[in-house]
């Protein structure tokens, strides 16, 4: 059997090797004096405004702190913007409605509008009072999702609460007659903690009748003006970045890759060594070779280890001798029984997954800078923001200072040499995280029946945060996060150019576009699927914001190549399962919570 | 690459069932990947034309995916029939590996395929792929020790990074494990920090054979091993410092052996025999080093160490018993070695010479201090100098044995840490707390007297503190406290109180032990 296929073209020594594209990276913060720095290489960057920092310094590294001043800060900043643009909003409406600053104070049956926070009353959700008050056990999983039939949606602020109705807020749906009873659809995709403003009227129920709601808006984008020579003419002749026809040869790539899973005791995943050469510019031809030599850097953004699975079966006892259940149940009550060692298994522990990620990472260190984030299963804290991994965990390559361990809501800000001398250079702005607020977020919504509604969904989650100016707004009530005192670091002060999610389940991009005056805020929304399970990986232009995405896979053999298959077909066995009906434990989105608690256990 | 070449690793390769991807091709061979690819091509096609069906191929395709609603997530679903693919499919490229017998299969997925090409060949069909990634971590070494590889093998490497970054990381963990070590042993330092040295650095090793050369025809009879480590710094110091430098030190030396020769005489008396060994090695070491700096000191030395020696053939028997006395004397060096393995960790290879530098001509002073005892110590005795020289010979095999002795660590400001008896109630595995005492080591302020309790006999506390430096003071009690003026003045007492354990100055000698201990 022969197959047809030519030769590759040898590369000639006379030819120039192809090059990398580079990126630079432009100070977020103040504090680094390196932003005077900045101003030689690109004259634009800095009068950009600071970015902030999701690190947690020592001094702030305490929990004793309430996580009411969350709230309070969030509302107290946030309050302007919402006023501003409702103001905006509601000039001409008829009867021109009064705004009331206290949600208390409203008058009855008379045209009004309130700011506050959303609270989202649902019996499902997790509720801490609830856990301090149960005397006996833990309680039970959270479900996967939140949502229900009785499912209330509230306004709050200082003042106090009011419950607030109307067909923009939620509908009853009655479903097929399959369905048990209907559900409380959460029209406007509310989650707890988005603030915003409210125009109705209340009833005489004391609940707010709804007419519209108003958000704080897109925050500014400064690095608009920045690119906006360029922005303006590709904005014109290309409203859809992601087709890829206005794409040259010379832009700048970022890489965007989540949920590598490197798992032990599997033997190194395929999928993970193409990827690695694909990146390096060692795999397929010299078109491929020379079109990711313009990929600059690589984000990894979560998920790099998979999580560790506890079980009670292995688990050594004190003298370290593991025993099958029926041995343990005799040992009841002896000395080594007592000393049981629980979750820690020392015989089938490995330091293996660590290792093979170091390695990985050292061989996408040695071509490219790498940022690396962590993630929901990753060995580092649960709460929100989570800090970056110790650079020492990975060895060699964390000698490179262009590797960077960052925290898990993260901002960068790069700047890429524009394609002509005559342009300024292009730069963006990052903002990446492990795709923990959304996912949280997801879990308020009715679930979505099939997988790209859900995708849908979780860009209109992500759309909605930017313009509620707020990344994480279930933080700190479902979504874990650090008792902030004095500031809440998920409020969006600008708008990213890219905002890119780790961890979904599949691929899905947007581009979110606002515009305010002759300005356009636009925003590259970008969900990066589990590379374990889809063995892709996301390509983002600088210059023009297009996506691409490229798969690895393995084809007729078994051993790794099974992961991406059997990837492949349990998203097709859920979407039967996913009819819309309530939401079934086992169902994906299950999957990182109940892990949590696991992991949160370390 | 001559094709012969080529072939013939293949065969060999398949011949001994290994698989050959082209990454490993290119990395065993030096050739450019897609080169590589070609020249598995060509094999390929060769045995297949010859009918042999001795080799199975993987190939890779790249290109266009066409999209396949069906097949993808994309489920058939009223809502998601709105064209609304923009949102949640992007231009795809496809890269699949398949084994020889799918690739039409495969192409067939295939909206435009921009390449296909050889990923390996094998004996045999491969049927899990994770065969594949067998050989990665040999090409990860492989490119690890030869950045230059990046190139040849055709990696896109980006300007950001810098290529001496795995090498270098590699060469520094080397060093900051022999500087380490260093610091807390002198004697187990000496070799491996020769050994790093001489890896890592060229001129080094040159230099070691003509200075051990020397040193060994001026003084068969001396151990080897003391003068490797000797060497080491030297030849450190000579790269770095300047002539003057050397000069300078090469006085000193001269001055200092002058020094010792009082110094020795109560070390005798007082040293037991228990622990020769170490302060040979020492000594030795130090000997070395000042051969290695000047040679017209070392005649010189060589003269001082021998009165020195003859003055005292029980030497070796008093050092041992000051054995602690000597440790301490080593502790000076300890910081100054931390210092360089500090710097090393500096990314540029410079700094890190520097560094080593520095920290070599501060020992190579101290040597110049202990080396006239070490002298007088190895002619004296015969047979241990015999065994020493036959160590010469093969110094790397004596480091290691010695290294495994005992250590004692050094607190930061490279004075030896005390040991400290403590207990701790922990709960065993029965149940039961358990009280059980254990030491530890703890730092030791300067300014504390160094635990003398231990073996007491001739530290003297006293002096030590009296100079600036404890720990070089300590170090020069019973050896050689001739450096500076002070020092000599101390060592001058010593030597008159010497006998009876030196006259002591404080009443803290009362509560010491006497030696026979």
């Amino acid at each position: 059997m022969t197959i047809d296929f030519d030769l590759l073209p040898e590369p000639s020594t006379s030819k120039e090797p192809v090059k990398r594209a580079v990126t630079t990276i432009i100070p977020t913060t103040s504090d680094s004096k390196s932003a005077s720095s900045s101003k030689k290489t690109s004259s634009t960057s800095t009068d950009l405004p600071n970015l902030p920092s999701f690190r947690i310094d020592k001094a702030h590294r305490s929990y004793k702190h309430q996580y009411s001043n969350i709230y309070f800060v969030r509302l107290r900043i946030l309050r302007q913007y919402v006023e501003e643009s409702a103001k905006k909003r509601w000039a001409d409406v008829p009867g021109n409605p009064l705004y009331v600053p206290r949600v208390l104070e409203i008058v009855k049956t008379k045209l009004c509008w309130i700011v506050g926070t959303v609270y989202m009353d649902m019996p499902l959700k997790p509720n801490i009072l609830e856990d301090i008050s149960r005397e006996h056990g833990l309680p039970p999983l959270p479900p996967a999702n939140y949502s229900s039939i009785s499912d209330k949606i509230m306004l709050e602020d200082e003042s106090g609460r009011i419950l607030l109705q109307g067909d923009l807020i939620q509908t009853l749906i009655n479903e097929d007659s399959a369905e048990r009873t209907g559900t409380n659809a959460n029209v406007s995709g509310l989650v707890t903690g988005v603030i915003l403003a409210a125009l109705g009227k209340e009833t005489q129920n004391g609940e707010f009748e709804v007419v519209d709601l108003c958000y704080g808006g897109m925050p500014p984008q400064p690095s608009l003006e920045a690119s906006k020579d360029e922005d303006e003419m590709d904005v014109d002749n290309q409203p859809d970045a992601s087709s890829s026809s206005e794409e040259k040869d010379t832009d700048t790539w970022i890489a965007f890759v989540s949920g590598l899973s490197i798992n032990e005791p599997s033997p190194a995943d395929v999928s993970t060594q193409l990827l690695i050469e694909y990146l390096s510019g060692e795999a397929a031809g010299l078109d491929d070779q020379v079109s990711t030599s313009r990929i600059s850097r690589l984000v990894i953004a979560g998920d790099s280890l998979a999580s560790m699975v506890v079980t009670g079966k292995g688990e050594a006892d004190a003298d370290g001798i593991k025993r099958s259940i029926k041995e343990k149940k005799e040992m009841v009550g002896t000395k080594i029984a007592r000393g049981r060692k629980y979750g820690y298994d020392s015989t089938t522990f490995s330091p293996h997954p660590t290792r093979a990620l170091s390695a990985h990472l050292l061989d996408l260190g040695r071509v490219m800078p790498v940022h690396i984030l962590p993630g929901e299963h990753d060995p580092a804290g649960t709460i929100l923001p989570q800090q970056p991994f110790p650079r020492g965990m990975f060895g060699d390559v964390s000698a490179f200072p262009t590797f960077s361990s960052e925290t898990n809501p993260t901002w960068v800000r790069l700047s890429a040499p524009s394609p002509s001398p005559s342009k300024q250079d292009i730069t963006r702005t990052f903002l990446v995280h492990s795709g923990q607020p959304v996912n949280d977020m997801f879990k308020y919504l009715p679930s979505p029946a099939s997988s790209s509604t859900r995708v849908r969904a979780k860009l209109d989650l992500a759309e909605s945060s930017l313009r509620w100016r707020h990344i994480a707004p279930t933080a700190p009530d479902t979504l874990w996060c650090h008792p902030y005192f004095d500031r809440d670091p998920f409020i969006l002060e600008q708008t990213p150019d890219i905002y890119a999610i780790g961890g979904q389940e599949s691929f899905g991009t947007r581009l979110v576009e606002e515009f305010e005056d002759e300005d356009i805020k636009r925003c590259r929304i970008v969900l990066l699927p589990s590379f374990a399970k889809t063995g892709t990986l996301v390509l983002v232009n600088m210059r023009t914001l297009g996506v691409k995405t490229v798969k690895f896979a393995v084809k007729g053999m078994t051993g790794d190549g099974q992961d991406v298959e059997i990837a492949d077909e349990t998203v097709k066995k859920e979407e039967p399962e996913a009819e819309p009906r309530m939401r079934s434990p086992d169902s994906p989105d299950s999957i990182p919570d109940s892990s949590n608690p696991a992991s949160q256990m370390y | 690459m001559s094709n012969k070449t080529v072939d013939d690793y293949l065969t060999k390769q398949l011949i001994e069932g290994n698989i050959v991807t082209f990454r490993s091709l290119s990395r065993h061979l030096s050739l450019h990947v897609n080169v590589a690819k070609n020249e598995l091509a060509k094999f390929y096609r060769k045995s297949s034309d010859g009918g042999q069906s001795a080799v199975v191929a993987t190939f890779l395709l790249s290109g266009q995916s066409a999209p396949r609603r069906d097949e993808d997530e994309m489920e058939v679903d009223e809502r998601s029939v709105e064209d609304d693919f923009s949102e949640t499919r992007a231009p795809e490229t496809r890269i699949v590996i398949v084994g020889e017998k799918e690739v039409d299969g495969a192409r067939a997925a295939f909206l435009k395929l921009n390449t296909i090409h050889v990923y390996s060949l094998s004996p045999s069909g491969i049927r899990d792929a994770s065969h594949l990634c067998d050989l990665t971590d040999k090409l990860r070494l492989i490119d690890g020790e030869k950045p230059e590889m990046a190139k040849v093998a055709g990696r896109v490497v980006s300007e950001n990074i810098k290529v001496c970054g795995p090498a270098f990381s590699l060469l520094r963990r080397h060093n900051d494990v022999y500087t380490a070590k260093s610091t807390q042993r002198w004697q187990s330092t000496r070799r491996p920090t020769i050994a790093g040295p001489s890896n890592a650095k060229a001129s080094e090793p040159k230099e070691q054979p003509k200075e051990t050369a020397e040193v060994k025809a001026k003084e068969e009879a001396t151990k080897a091993k003391p003068k490797a480590t000797g060497k080491l710094d030297f030849s450190k110091a000579t790269t770095k410092a300047n002539k003057e430098k050397m000069k300078e030190e090469a006085e000193k030396n001269k001055k200092v052996v002058v020094k010792e020769e009082t110094p020795e005489p109560r070390s005798k008396e007082k040293a037991m025999a228990e622990k020769r060994e170490e302060l040979f090695r020492s000594k030795s070491l130090k000997r070395k080093s000042q051969a290695v700096m000047l040679s017209e000191s070392e005649d010189e030395k060589e003269g001082t160490s021998k009165r020195a020696s003859e003055a005292k053939s029980n030497v070796r028997v008093k050092k041992r018993a000051i054995l602690s006395d000597d440790e301490e004397d080593e502790a000076p060096p300890p910081p100054k070695s931390r210092k360089a393995s500090g710097k090393a960790k500096a990314p540029e290879v410079d700094a890190d010479l520097q560094a080593m530098m520095d920290v070599d001509d501060d020992q190579v002073e101290r040597v110049s201090e202990q080396k006239p005892a070490a002298t007088e110590q190895t002619e004296e005795e015969t047979d241990p100098v015999d065994d020493d020289v036959q160590m010469d010979d093969i110094p790397p095999v004596q480091k290691k044995k010695r290294k495994t002795k005992k250590e004692v660590p050094r607190g930061r400001n490279g004075l030896r840490k005390k040991r400290v008896v403590k207990s701790r109630m922990t709960t065993d595995a029965k149940g039961y707390m358990v009280t059980e005492d254990y030491s530890e080591y703890e730092s030791v302020d300067e300014e504390e007297p160094e635990p003398a309790p231990t073996k007491g006999k001739e530290k003297t506390p006293k002096e030590a503190k009296g100079t600036g430096s404890a720990s070089t003071s300590k170090a020069s009690k019973p050896k050689a406290p001739e450096k500076t003026a002070s020092k000599a003045s101390v060592s001058a007492k010593s030597k008159t109180g010497d006998s009876a354990k030196g006259g002591q100055k404080g009443i803290s000698a009362f509560f010491t032990k006497p030696k026979g201990k």
